[in-house]
């Protein structure tokens, strides 16, 4: 397996974008995340995406493993590296620079 | 339908549903004034403009002049006035002043604004 430590993308372009959205509760504010967060997948991933949301009030073990500290968190387990945003999202630069969406949709020409 | 294994499918079928939910909830406002002073029939205008616009069809709004009801209903403490308050949908939000800035009045009645 390709172990390039570069950000570029390698050249699949049926990549799939695995999201997890880390949230306490079904609150206005996780819902504004959840809700930004699909409508940027909508438009910049085009059906190469999953979102998986997980409610740490119910399962707060799930905490653990993606090192969360702050709600919403949201992690970009795939393409790696995880990458990493914490906040409702509204900022629509700022979370497709956080998750590098225009480095990949621009490596894949 | 519904399955109470707390595992992360449910809980993202959950938000797609409060999301769809979301835009179609009915919305019980009370607005409480004191008399018609010129704060009081901004407040009410404001409101008026604020549920046409956002929340058209699916609210409620009830106006209470204070000085003229002489016993409020039992459990609702009313400090300053003009006071909105949110009955449903949870959870419960009182907003005080003259409802003129609207961004703040959106923000506290949890409503999302219309992008268009």
């Amino acid at each position: 397996m390709n172990e390039n430590k570069d950000e570029i993308v390698d050249s699949s372009r049926e990549e799939k974008w695995e999201l997890r959205l880390y949230v306490a509760g079904q609150t206005p504010k996780s819902l504004t995340a959840f809700a930004n967060l699909k409508k940027i997948c909508e438009e910049y991933l085009e059906g190469h995406y999953s979102i998986q949301v997980i409610d740490l009030l119910e399962n707060p073990q799930l905490a653990e493993g993606d090192q969360i500290v702050a709600i919403p968190t949201l992690v970009r387990s795939l393409p790696e590296p995880i990458k990493k945003i914490i906040g409702d999202l509204s900022n629509t630069e700022r979370t497709l620079v956080g998750l590098q969406i225009r480095q990949h949709l621009q490596a894949k020409g | 339908m519904a399955n109470n294994t707390p595992d992360s499918e449910d809980t993202t079928e959950r938000f797609e549903r409060a999301l769809a939910n979301q835009n179609t909830q009915k919305y019980i406002l009370k607005l409480y004034v004191t008399g018609h002073t010129s704060r009081s029939l901004q407040a009410i205008a404001s409101i008026q403009a604020i549920c046409k616009e956002h929340l058209l069809g699916r609210y409620q709004l009830q106006v209470i002049d204070i000085y003229q009801q002489l016993q409020l209903a039992e459990g609702e403490q009313i400090i300053a006035a003009p006071t909105l308050i949110k009955q449903l949908p949870l959870p419960l939000r009182k907003l005080v002043g003259d409802m003129s800035n609207v961004e703040k009045v959106l923000l506290g009645l949890d409503i999302r604004k219309i992008t268009p």
